[in-house]
């Protein structure tokens, strides 16, 4: 399908394109779960509908519900042709399209009443099922003396709590619960809907099953039929005719009251636009299943129940104990044990708690979304919606709409009944100008419609909507009797709905000017462009973009570290705002500039002057999404994007943010491409993860064994069309025979082994004592410690500590003994523990020298724990003899110690290590000589962390700099004061042992005299130590950086020229880009001779 | 009232007529979409 663009002609040419998605990124469900979620809402119904109703008019209330419950099938019908409309806007603009903006903040006032209705209604109702059970078992506890005397004196009786305000504390708590959920913004999942209707299913099947058993036992008795003679209003189910002479006479006009009564039986209807758009492909018939499903089990659940509670329930009890927990009355007159009756109450409670508060959370959401709508449309100001500093969601209208609910649920008292009247008119009122708006949008509305309630008969050209006329008429005549016999509900439902309609209309006035100001103001600075669905092209970036996710102007630092961090000369960059829509949005697509509101307009203001701040053009696009994870993945698929980055959430961790992406990418429909995720963290650190199948990091050392492997392969005949992939497809191929063979065996082969080296500068500084102790504390910790090798001498105090672990006995190999690392492979401890790695293995041993036998332990995935001498490292060996004039031939190469995990110096002050010398001589040359040896363990101690540090950064794909080695490059040229500059920068290598280099970037067109100056320049350079690099590029900043990067440099000594002003500018500005580039590193400037 | 009460009386069992009509023509409509094949594509 070719999608829709629509564009506002440009003005200006300056103004920054913005591309507005309006088809919302919604994750699909199929009809059964689109099914759950309306059925949470209106199976709901079915614990307080029956009561409230037979409290109304009688004994006969059931057959008025199940009439309810068969017109609802009508009712439905007109949400599919509803639904099955395309367009845009949400209930107020819908309404006012057809009906004025008059009716349409009726329509609007009447769908909040019920929203917010439900949710007290749904509380105190499952309140009351709590309450009821608790003073149920306290009487059963009474009858057999489990109370003690004190609680039976203070009650007169048995111990008993008040049902209606147990019930309406219970309902503020749950309320505040939902309330809490909604400000955090914890979405709504389909996943909890089914699994409550798969619970609900099953008590719907017990009741049912358990309840024909009882009828067939005791017999049965059908309610009186729904005639007038039958009908017993109480005084308040006539509400304002009550005490008129009419009142007497009601006939065929009582059947209209009793069916006005029984009305909130189908609340929740509504609910199944609110699922429409999400419902999976092919809609229309999906939503006509999910709406055959709904109609049947609520007709199912709610009717039969109302008339089962009739049928068992005997009349003395049914309205005094049960009127507002029905369904437990029905549990507890069913034929068994009264135990059995009493498990199945407590079962009703638990999923009547479910539903209920399931509908309060429903209800928050539904009215967060309608008043969001509103606000969009400038009926409510925008301050109801700005979004909340930490969460994003739009706190103040989940405030109010909870404010109220908290404040109906006090005003009830806990009264189920007065609550369920008032609802009856919210519902009414919400349905007659539903089906109002859908017949005047018939002879009004000419675009694209799925379905129309049939039947329809043609007159000429003209259709007479028939079905859809006579739902109207027949839900305007309840709602017009409603308005007579509810009056508190009438009153409290007019006063609501004034309330509402003066709210909207005062601030609909106030938004009008403000309105009119941003809408010039946007077009001045963006050029709005609406598309139906994301295409790259429409957006105009290069495959291989960088996609940023923004959404609160305050936290905007990941698009800074993005700006600086990617050259839109190579990558373009796309900021995207996932627009969070609520629930009601869901009926109906969004108008272009209800998507883009005053916020996102201040969001993008701020985006864009930041952009500019850094000099680099950036691509705007908003999209309306229900879950920002797929919204983000199906844009970054849509345009094709190689990196995605993420502030981190105020919610959860880089982790968590990842692995909610990973899982939207799972979700995602075909074809779908690998992206990388950064999620920058406030004090600027960077997590790097990679989405979708990748590339694994592989070390510099296996892509060698590839490489070494196919040059030994390709020395035999027949081997020509053998590559590197095959060589790797192979092991992969035997790998995973291996794991279906022996899957422990591959896991522990997998386990990754770890390697922590004791480093010491002279021998006597304790390391074997070290070494054993920690051996000793990991032993008590219950980790299984084996002693590999150890040093032949040990002073008393270690030796001590080895008597408790234990020792792997050393292997013969002809005379000499070796470490037996065959036995330890397979003995396979956590830890091992080895004395001493410089020792040469004796010929025919399994590897050379004792650190093979360690790196060969560590690849088998132990922990290996060992110690050595910087006297032993073959690249310092010179180094120390220089000290000690001593030569030793065993050595470890510095490249096993970099490959340590952890490396930890065992660090014994000079003069204490002296004491343990054997000799114990204390010259001053010895303390001396130890100070350089300890010092030079430090330098190699850093230089191992510095690699480890390097080589994690590089396996995150972090490009940040660090380094804990100094690093010093000087940048001269023939102006600089070279020589100050490389004394200053030697001192400070040689206090650090850090490395020194001098660069120079080369200059075209240099002079003679220029040249000789920085001849002589290098030349002092090398003569200091220094490494010397000439540098090439068009940008002596740029090259500086990028050598700089490349070799980890950590300070930077530079000069300043004091020229000529406008040379001096312009080197001003250089250095200014130096300065912002060379972010990690340590500045030095210095002046430039005259 | 009682002007009003015959009006509303009339409005709503004529209503009730037609919806009863609505529900039988969309039950038969109904049990089409359900035992309808989906097209895959």
């Amino acid at each position: 399908m070719a999608s829709e663009t629509h564009t506002i002609p440009a003005e200006s040419s300056n103004r920054v394109r913005l591309v507005v998605a309006s088809t919302v990124m919604l994750t699909f469900i199929s009809y059964w779960r689109a099914a759950a979620i309306v059925l949470n809402d209106l199976g709901s119904s079915a614990f307080y509908a029956g009561g409230i109703a037979e409290q109304a008019v009688g004994k006969t209330a059931p057959w008025f519900i199940l009439g309810v419950m068969l017109f609802s099938f009508a009712v439905r019908a007109v949400y599919v042709e509803s639904c099955s409309m395309f367009t845009r806007g949400g209930v107020y603009r819908v309404v006012k399209e057809a009906l004025g903006g008059t009716f349409a903040k009726l329509s609007v006032s009447a769908l909040m009443f019920d929203y917010i209705l439900t949710g007290p209604i749904s509380g105190v109702s499952a309140g009351q099922y709590i309450a009821g059970l608790v003073n149920e078992v306290l009487a059963w506890a009474n009858v057999h003396g489990w109370v003690p005397r004190a609680a039976t004196a203070f009650f007169h009786g048995a111990p008993h709590i008040s049902e209606n305000y147990t019930a309406a504390i219970l309902a503020i708590a749950v309320t505040i619960y939902y309330w809490r959920q909604n400000i955090i913004g914890i979405e709504e999942s389909s996943d909890k809907a089914l699994r409550v209707m798969q619970i609900t299913t099953v008590m719907v099947v017990l009741l049912l099953g358990w309840s024909a058993w009882t009828l067939y036992r005791v017999g049965f008795h059908l309610p009186p039929l729904p005639t007038p003679a039958n009908l017993h209003f109480s005084g308040e189910a006539l509400g304002f005719i009550r005490d008129t002479s009419f009142a007497k006479t009601l006939g065929l006009f009582g059947i209209m009251i009793a069916f006005g009564h029984s009305v909130l039986a189908m609340s929740g209807e509504e609910s199944l636009a609110q699922v429409n758009r999400e419902l999976a492909s092919p809609k229309l018939k999906n939503l006509k299943r999910a709406a055959v499903i709904i109609a049947l089990y609520s007709t199912i659940f709610t009717g039969f129940v109302s008339l089962l509670a009739v049928m068992l329930i005997p009349d003395s009890v049914r309205v005094d104990v049960y009127k507002d927990n029905l369904i437990s009355g029905l549990a507890m007159y069913m034929s068994g044990p009264l135990l059995l009756r009493l498990l199945f109450r407590v079962f009703v409670v638990i999923v009547g708690f479910l539903i209920l508060s399931g509908a309060i959370n429903t209800s928050i959401i539904g009215s967060n979304g309608v008043l969001n709508r509103v606000s969009e449309d400038g009926v409510l100001t925008d301050w109801f919606r700005r979004p909340h500093r930490r969460f994003g969601t739009s706190y103040r209208i989940v405030n109010l709409v909870t404010g109220l609910q908290v404040l109906t649920i006090i005003l009830s008292r806990g009264d189920v009944y007065a609550l369920g009247e008032a609802y009856a008119f919210g519902v009414i009122w919400s349905f007659t100008f539903n089906a109002l708006a859908m017949l005047v949008l018939r002879f009004k509305y000419h675009g694209e419609r799925g379905w129309k309630v049939p039947p329809n008969i043609r007159i000429g050209k003209i259709e007479i909507p028939i079905g859809l006329g006579s739902v109207f008429i027949a839900l305007l005549s309840v709602a017009a009797t409603n308005l007579f016999t509810k009056s508190v509900a009438t009153k409290a439902g007019i006063v609501f709905s004034i309330v509402f309609f003066i709210i909207f209309t005062v601030s609909e006035r106030i938004n009008k000017r403000k309105f009119a100001h941003a809408q010039a103001q946007m077009k001045e600075h963006f050029q709005l462009m609406q598309q139906e669905k994301i295409e790259r092209e429409a957006i105009e970036v290069r495959p291989g973009n960088v996609l940023v996710t923004v959404r609160d102007y305050n936290t905007l630092n990941h698009l800074k570290w993005t700006l600086e961090h990617f050259d839109t000369a190579d990558q373009d960059i796309v900021v995207v705002e996932a627009r969070l829509t609520g629930y009601d949005s869901a009926e109906y697509g969004l108008a272009m500039e209800q998507i883009f509101s005053d916020y996102e307009q201040t969001l993008f203001t701020k985006t864009v002057s930041i952009a500019e701040s850094y000099g680099k053009k950036i691509s705007l696009l908003v999209v309306p999404a229900r879950d920002v994870f797929s919204a983000l993945v199906q844009t970054a698929g849509s345009l094709e994007s190689s990196v995605v980055v993420a502030g981190l959430s105020s919610k959860m961790t880089g982790e968590e943010q990842a692995f909610r992406v990973g899982q939207a990418w799972e979700a995602a429909p075909e074809p779908k491409s690998q992206f990388v995720l950064h999620v920058v963290h406030p004090d600027g650190a960077v997590a790097t993860y990679h989405i979708g199948p990748h590339m694994p990091t592989m070390k510099s050392e296996e892509v060698q064994l590839v490489h070494k492997l196919w040059l030994d392969m390709k020395k035999h005949p027949g081997t020509e069309t053998i590559h590197h992939s095959d060589i790797v497809s192979l092991a992969l191929k035997r790998l995973s025979r291996d794991y279906i063979i022996d899957q422990d065996a591959v896991l522990k082969s997998l386990s990754k082994g770890y390697l922590k080296i004791l480093l010491g500068y002279s021998s006597g500084v304790g390391k074997s004592f070290r070494i054993l102790d920690e051996a000793r504390r990991r032993h008590g910790r219950g980790q299984d410690v084996v002693v590999g090798a150890i040093q032949p001498h040990l002073p008393p105090d270690a030796d001590a500590i080895l008597r408790t672990l234990e020792v792997m006995p050393l292997k013969n190999v002809g005379q000499a003994t070796v470490m037996n690392v065959e036995e330890l492979i397979r003995r396979h401890p956590d830890v091992c523990v080895i004395d001493g790695l410089a020792y040469d293995n004796p010929p025919g041993s399994r590897n050379a020298s004792r650190w093979q036998d360690a790196k060969e332990l560590v690849q088998a995935g132990v922990k290996v724990i060992a110690s050595v001498n910087i006297q032993y490292i073959d690249e310092m060996r010179e180094q120390v003899e220089a000290v000690t004039g001593k030569k030793v031939t065993q050595t470890v190469p510095i490249s096993f110690i970099r490959s340590a995990d952890e490396i930890e110096l065992v660090d014994a002050p000079a003069l204490e290590s002296q004491a343990h010398t054997p000799d114990g001589s204390a010259g001053l040359e010895k303390r001396q000589q130890l100070s350089r040896l300890r010092e030079m363990a430090l330098v190699l101690a850093a230089d191992v962390v510095d690699h480890q540090l390097i080589t994690y950064l590089e396996c995150q794909g972090i490009r940040q700099h660090f380094s804990a080695q100094e690093r010093i490059l000087v940048c001269i040229t023939p102006r600089s004061s070279a020589k100050e500059m490389i004394e200053a920068a030697q001192i400070v290598a040689q206090r650090f042992h850090g490395e020194l280099t001098v660069a120079y970037v080369n200059e075209p067109g240099i002079s003679t005299g220029g040249r000789a100056t920085l001849a002589g320049q290098l030349e002092l350079a090398r003569s200091a130590g220094a490494r010397v690099e000439i540098l090439d590029g068009e940008d002596p900043v740029d090259a500086i950086i990028d050598f700089a990067r490349a070799h980890s440099i950590t300070q930077l000594f530079v000069g300043h020229s004091h020229g000529t002003r406008r040379w001096s500018k312009m080197w001003a500005s250089k250095l200014d880009k130096l300065i912002q580039k060379s972010q990690g590193m340590d500045v030095r400037i210095f002046p430039e001779n005259k | 009232m009682r002007v009003l009460a015959p009006a509303l009386e009339f409005l709503f069992f004529a209503g009730m007529a037609g919806s009863f009509l609505v529900v039988i023509i969309s039950a038969v409509d109904d049990i089409h979409t359900i035992l309808e094949k989906d097209q895959v594509n």
